[in-house]
């Protein structure tokens, strides 16, 4: 490939396009630090390189104990809704575009510290929308409620 | 970011109060989230965090008098 000098002022606006610029010429070591933002994602319509779609849009660490259900951190939420023993509403701050996504959920302790720790607790997902879903806690052993001190909850799907 | 020393508190159709606390990330406020994330035509207080029990053995028998919920209605 020949080179070709740079004009005396620089390179004039929109000179170099895309059919300018080699494949593999430019290198992600040129990129800037936290450049590549949310909405710069990829929403191709070819699963395999929409990279939005994967994103987690909806997380959170929440003590299920405390009133209110507190969170610990989160991400997208706008609050937690304590609605009785073992009963939470989580609020987004920003909606999914629909309430056909996916939502994980996990608990670890019925008591404050590092004990307690109870595989026989379920959370269930009682109902969800765009713009919150509701988690319930339940003892296996008897079906009744239960406070959980850690409940964990993501959410993948449309944004 | 959202005041967490803050709670909203409205009465669901069971008759047992809601209690809702902001997230510590959200940029709206305590009004903005009580408009936003009450349910539709419930009125509702925003109190500080400390009026509310945290002995939670009868958190189910929790009530509130409709006549102090004066603070707003939820969007």
């Amino acid at each position: 490939m020949s080179k070709t000098t740079i004009p005396t002022g620089g390179i004039t606006a929109d000179a170099i396009t895309d059919a300018k610029i080699a494949d593999g010429a430019v290198g992600t070591e040129h990129l800037t630090d936290a450049e590549i933002t949310f909405g710069k994602l990829s929403t191709s319509g070819t699963e395999g390189d929409n990279v939005k779609q994967r994103v987690c849009k909806v997380w959170i660490n929440y003590n299920g104990a405390s009133s209110g259900a507190p969170a610990r951190d989160d991400f997208n939420v706008s609050s937690t809704t304590d609605e009785g023993t073992g009963d939470t509403t989580i609020n987004y701050s920003t909606n999914l575009a629909n309430d056909d996504y996916a939502i994980l959920t996990g608990s670890g302790r019925t008591e404050a510290g590092s004990g307690g720790h109870n595989r026989l607790h379920e959370v269930c997902v009682d109902r969800y929308a765009v713009g919150s879903h509701r988690l319930l806690c339940i003892d296996s052993d008897d079906d009744s409620a239960k406070d959980m001190h850690g409940v964990f909850s993501a959410v993948f799907g449309d944004s | 970011m959202a005041d967490q020393t803050k709670r909203i508190l409205y009465m669901q159709d069971s008759g047992v109060i809601a209690v809702i606390c902001p997230a510590s990330k959200e940029t709206r406020t305590v009004e903005e989230i009580a408009k936003k994330d009450v349910p539709t035509g419930k009125k509702y207080k925003i109190v500080d965090s400390s009026e509310v029990p945290t002995d939670r053995i009868f958190r189910n028998a929790w009530e509130i008098d409709e006549s102090e919920l004066t603070d707003g209605v939820g969007d």
